[in-house]
């Protein structure tokens, strides 16, 4: 299992992805979800842990995130991004509503939003796949330290001004890091679309 | 009302990473609501997630993890039924927090022409929100109204979050 595990973290498996969770929202097939949940709940469970759950919490936590995955399966919708982006949403609100003790409203509300709006035709899935591959290109050419900060913040749940004193910088220079990589981001992105 | 302002950059990028206060997201959250433009910058913004969700170390799971969660799958779900109230006017976000409608809200009057209530939000919030009824022609100095535009009227209603700063 180890072997498919690291060889899926290559970009381009979301084909597969998306074909399981085509199953699970049509077939209610099983082995799909257990597919899944082989692939992302030790994910999942890694990310809550380095957002400061420990090993416990982070286990409850995959639960609620990969039963969500199951409930919301039929509501995922190809064109808003990849579903591993898709469960990073799912594990972030979780993460905010268990760990933080804060109101996910704010994010479900809008993310909802596009769910509610299927006007994706064959062209744009594409490119949404495409996305999540250019989106990977693009963070690996970030120079390091723009890339630490995005990991600060998207991984270690970490805000702006916690970065800044943890890297001992100014709150400005982590804005403008965060800048720069969304640029670097939306240049690679508007070179093909 | 035109938007002519968008949220910083970075601040596009914390939202979507789930690191913000939840004052400040409900204000970004509002934008995102009425700005397809953005929702669309967003939803780039979380495939940064997807692709580390991919590349993080893996964490094995309990052994009896699987079956744990087969065993949930057949629970009843709870669904909550939302009242509908979203009037036109007001975004998602914001309708769950005021209630009814702008009309149910208690305002209070707290410069010539700006009126302002207070917006729930959880107790581990560091910041508190605000909800502001300008007045057309006023200019909202504290958030620099260059950046928002005037407000064309009849009243522009703005969610403002106000940060304090709070040991985590």
């Amino acid at each position: 299992m180890s072997n498919a595990l690291s060889s899926s973290s290559r970009p381009g498996q979301g084909e597969d992805d998306q074909d399981l969770i085509k199953r699970l929202a049509y077939d209610s097939d099983r082995a799909a979800f257990q597919c899944l949940f082989l692939r992302f709940g030790p994910r999942v469970k890694a990310l809550m842990i380095k957002s400061g759950a420990d090993a416990d919490v982070a286990e409850d936590l995959v639960q609620d995130v990969m039963i969500t995955v199951w409930r919301k399966a039929e509501l995922y919708e190809p064109a808003r991004g990849s579903v591993a982006a898709w469960i990073f949403t799912i594990a972030r609100n979780r993460r905010i509503d268990r760990l933080r003790r804060q109101s996910p409203h704010a994010y479900e509300d809008i993310d909802d939003l596009d769910l509610e709006s299927p006007d994706a035709d064959g062209e744009e899935t594409v490119q949404a796949r495409q996305r999540k591959t250019l989106v990977f290109e693009a963070m690996a050419e970030l120079p390091p330290d723009q890339q630490r900060v995005i990991e600060m913040s998207f991984i270690e749940d970490m805000p702006q001004a916690d970065i800044a004193q943890k890297l001992g910088v100014p709150l400005g220079t982590v804005k403008s890091r965060m800048r720069l990589a969304y640029g670097k981001l939306r240049e690679r992105l508007e070179d093909v679309t | 009302m035109k938007i002519a302002h968008h949220p910083d950059r970075a601040t596009l990028m914390s939202y979507a990473a789930g690191s913000l206060d939840e004052a400040f997201a409900t204000v970004v959250a509002t934008h995102l609501a009425s700005c397809a433009e953005c929702r669309s910058r967003i939803r780039e913004t979380e495939e940064i997630g997807g692709n580390l969700l991919e590349a993080i170390d893996a964490v094995p799971l309990d052994a009896a993890a699987f079956e744990r969660a087969m065993r949930r799958l057949n629970e009843p779900v709870e669904t909550l039924v939302e009242p509908e109230q979203r009037k036109p006017s007001l975004s998602r976000p914001l309708a769950r927090l005021v209630g009814g409608g702008l009309d149910d809200v208690a305002w209070k009057t707290v410069a010539p022409g700006v009126a302002m209530h207070r917006l729930p939000t959880s107790k581990a919030a560091r910041g508190s929100l605000r909800l502001l009824k300008i007045a057309p022609g006023k200019k909202n100095s504290r958030t620099r109204s260059r950046r928002h535009g005037d407000h064309p009227g009849p009243y522009g209603i703005l969610p403002r979050c106000v940060r304090t700063v709070r040991p985590r």
